[in-house]
């Protein structure tokens, strides 16, 4: 590769750092103390990931197993349905399981009614305002990703490994713990990173259940304590510790080599009768919880609500570009990464590991200190932070494929003459094709929801569907925006669809 | 041909360029300020180019300094206009416009004004309560055990609160009150305003504090309409005092490309008729006196606001920040 080209690829890894720096410029105005009942919220926020993480990895892996080691009917229409929560922000089903099951809920009114309670604090009832009701919706909010990533690498997973165990005498249940458990780790690992990194990084469900955590302790400092720089070091704080997390994970599973895609289903247990549509109706209950009825429930708001179509068409268009141009960040990441096997490229994926607000603050910086206002006030300086906000879900998919890219096809090309870029043109693209596709249809339903970053580098007059939605949730008056949020789960759903055609 | 078609939707939304235009930065909901700004570009023929920010909006303003296109900011909070204040973000406003409102709603600098304020009141059961005049600080006493509902303690609405209350008694007081609310709820603080309003109706608890102008809100509301049925509002007072109310503000950048543009839209904001919009559709009191309050308040009684000034409470307000923190009010 010429230097000019390895230059522009490491300008592009410095932007995607740019916000860190800023953030350093304002953390070094810092008077560190450390708030009252820090270790109280430090505790509370671990305690809400390892909940979160397991249940929505326990959901994620049974969901992923059933589907691929279970003679089932349906498994297109299953898979979308599991992957389909996915497409709803975590407030939002916060809000509209509030709505359902809190004491004015129609839940809790029939339970009333029926009972003969007069008073909501007469009986015990789950309560969707505390702890629990976050690691609920979050669970529900966030299992698909590692749903999706498990499901990929159970694809990946040659089928004659299972058979050949089963021919050695091991019980379909040794197999299952033996084989697909331990080669699918990375791929656990990988999902729940991202259900990680998306709990630790929520505000608006953990201020809605009034749970303390550490970004809402961030932001406290910022706004109203007037300390940037406090809020700056400590989002610092948190990227580092995150940042030495991964490094550890990636040193642990640097000898778990990826495996090619195969798309081969295994079948190790064939339910007849009752059973099949036992395991079928338990298979689809997250669907039903993180979708279905909170859809049906907006259904039923239907008849108050307005509805326009430029917010809409605001989002489509901001989510397609936020993810074309994740799509470039990514693989200018990758060719670093062939070229400095090294240096774990990762590192610059990471601003998924700060509060969105943080990074949006970051970025004010950046934007005013290298171009003035025009970035701040273009549709184009939010697809450059969303973009970089998102990046990671894109550059851990594609890294993973890469991995099952074999470097000795690469090699004969090169020793073939052929340049970097036809050999990433002409080999490595095709053959990243689907993992390049699914990263692209992640990013466009993550960047059609996202809120922090948005509320803070929209230019004027921009509206989008996640902003409407946010506006009427914060007025508590969700009904004005029911269709809004319909046209939000129909994108998604085109968008899953999507996924699945392509990906089967 | 996705491309095309996207490029072309693209150009679809841009904002349509106006002849004469303004910037306003807020952090005040959409749907509260939108139909306002309509009104002012209908009558004016300035066209108002809104830039909704939930946060960082005064940082915004400091990194982007002279370029900054921003004309005019208004903000649900006062404290925001008195730390652009105090950051020299501001500039000075004319006395045409500062002689509209009265001095308990203005910078004594002259750097920003008030446009509308929300008492902070108690909302209470009908049917289990029937105190009908009650104070902030009975709020602590133990009758009231695992009957109270309120959103988080960091929210801005109860940081004025907070901030009031330091005021009056001190940090130490204070900190005993907060501690005998946060022992008094029956639920975790969380939610919003409505959501205690809904506590309430369902029997999760008694009383709780809210807005008021959010009783009109939900007035409005077809479900929400039958809940303010059963509810009473009582405003409570410090003793000696009155009733905590809070203020949206507004004001000038010094870097504003337009200020006279700009001030003719403060001036709008103050006029009788933005002024009967804020009492009679946001519900909010007019820093007008001239105008009414919404009729549907008046079965509650007569509001006396607490005299402590909004600026004493803006420079309180970390405190009161520090203090929710140290006594763990919402952990």
């Amino acid at each position: 590769m010429k230097t000019t080209g390895l230059i522009a690829l490491w300008l592009i890894a410095l932007w995607l750092l740019s916000p860190y720096f800023a953030l350093l410029g304002f953390a070094s105005k810092a008077s560190f103390t450390l708030p009252s009942f820090f270790a109280t919220t430090l505790f509370t926020t671990i305690s809400l990931i390892i909940c979160v993480l397991f249940f929505a990895g326990g959901i994620g892996l049974l969901a992923a197993f059933t589907l691929h080691y279970v003679d089932l009917r349906h498994k297109k229409l299953l898979t979308v349905l599991l992957i389909l929560p996915l497409t709803l922000p975590p407030y939002l089903l916060a809000f509209l399981w509030g709505d359902m099951l809190d004491g004015q809920g129609v839940v809790q009114q029939f339970y009333r009614e029926m009972m003969g309670y007069k008073l909501r604090r007469d009986y015990w009832f789950f309560e969707p305002k505390s702890f629990a009701g976050a690691v609920f919706v979050f669970s529900l909010a966030l299992y698909p990703y590692v749903f999706l990533t498990l499901q990929a690498y159970l694809k990946c997973l040659n089928p004659h490994y299972v058979a050949s165990a089963l021919s050695l005498g091991a019980n379909r249940w040794q197999v299952l713990r033996r084989i697909p458990l331990k080669i699918a780790t990375p791929a656990l690992l990988a999902g729940l990173l991202m259900v990680g990194f998306e709990t630790l990084n929520d505000i608006g469900v953990a201020k809605y259940s009034g749970v303390v955590t550490l970004p809402m302790m961030i932001m406290t400092k910022w706004q109203e304590q007037n300390n940037l720089g406090d809020a700056s070091l400590l989002s610092l704080l948190i990227f580092g510790v995150i940042a030495c997390g991964l490094w550890v994970q990636t040193r642990l599973l640097r000898h778990v080599k990826s495996a090619k895609a195969h798309n081969h289903h295994s079948t190790l247990f064939k339910p007849l009768g009752w059973r099949l549509w036992g395991v079928q109706s338990l298979l689809i209950m997250p669907a039903i919880f993180g979708f279905l009825m909170p859809l049906i429930y907006m259904l039923s708001l239907l008849k108050m609500s307005s509805f326009e179509l430029k917010p809409m068409i605001t989002s489509v268009i901001i989510a397609f570009f936020t993810a074309i141009t994740a799509l470039l960040f990514a693989s200018a990441l990758l060719m670093l990464q062939r070229r400095n096997a090294k240096v774990s490229m990762r590192l610059f994926a990471l601003s998924y590991a700060l509060p969105g607000s943080i990074l949006g603050v970051g970025l004010l910086g950046v934007y005013i200190y290298i171009g003035g206002s025009w970035l701040l006030n273009s549709i184009i300086g939010l697809i450059l932070g969303l973009s970089i906000r998102f990046l990671f879900q894109i550059y851990e998919q594609v890294q993973a494929a890469s991995g099952a890219v074999s470097p000795h096809i690469l090699l004969a090309a090169k020793s073939l003459g052929a340049k970097p870029l036809t050999r990433l043109w002409k080999i490595e693209l095709p053959l990243l094709r689907p993992a390049f596709y699914s990263g692209v249809i992640l990013v466009m339903i993550e960047a059609m929801k996202e809120l922090p970053l948005t509320l803070m580098l929209r230019p004027i007059g921009y509206e989008t569907l996640s902003l409407s939605i946010y506006d009427a949730v914060e007025r508590g008056n969700l009904e004005s925006v029911a269709l809004n949020c319909l046209a939000m789960c129909l994108i998604g759903c085109i968008s899953v669809w999507l996924l699945i055609r392509k990906n089967g | 041909m996705i491309l095309k078609t996207l490029t072309a939707l693209a150009l679809l939304t841009l904002p349509a360029l106006a002849q004469k235009s303004i910037t306003l930065y807020t952090n005040r909901e959409q749907g509260l300020i939108k139909p306002l700004l309509d009104e002012f570009t209908s009558k004016s023929g300035i066209k108002v180019e809104a830039l909704y920010l939930n946060a960082g909006l005064l940082e915004r303003l400091q990194l982007e300094g002279a370029q900054s296109k921003a004309d005019v900011v208004i903000v649900t909070d006062v404290t925001i206009a008195e730390l652009a204040r105090e950051r020299k973000l501001t500039s000075p406003l004319s006395p045409a416009l500062l002689n509209t409102v009265g001095p308990q709603f203005k910078d004594e600098g002259g750097e920003w004004l008030g446009l509308s304020s929300r008492a902070r009141v108690v909302y209470t059961s009908k049917e289990r309560v029937k105190e009908q005049q009650i104070t902030y600080s009975d709020l602590a006493h133990p009758k009231w055990k695992g009957k109270i509902c309120i959103r988080q303690g960091q929210h801005p609405y109860n940081l004025g609160l907070i901030a009031n209350a330091i005021a009056l008694w001190g940090e130490a007081k204070t900190e005993s009150w907060l501690l005998g609310v946060k022992a008094n709820l029956a639920r975790k603080p969380s939610g919003g305003d409505r959501d205690v309003a809904r506590d309430i109706v369902s029997g999760l608890c008694d009383i709780g504090i809210g807005n008021l102008y959010y009783v009109g809100l939900m007035s409005q509301d077809e479900k929400q309409k039958e809940w303010v049925k059963t509810l009473n509002v009582l405003y409570p007072t410090f003793e000696g005092g009155g009733t905590h109310v809070n203020m949206s503000a507004s004001f000038i950048p010094n870097s504003a490309p337009n200020k006279q543009e700009a001030a003719s839209l403060l001036s709008f904001m103050l006029s009788e008729q933005a002024q009967a919009f804020f009492a009679q559709k946001n519900f909010e009191t007019p820093v007008m006196k001239t105008i009414a309050p919404a009729v549907i308040f008046s079965d509650y009684g007569t509001m006396k606001p607490d005299p402590t000034s909004f600026k004493t409470m803006s420079q309180l307000r970390e405190q009161a920040s520090k203090l929710v923190e140290k006594t763990g009010f919402d952990q």
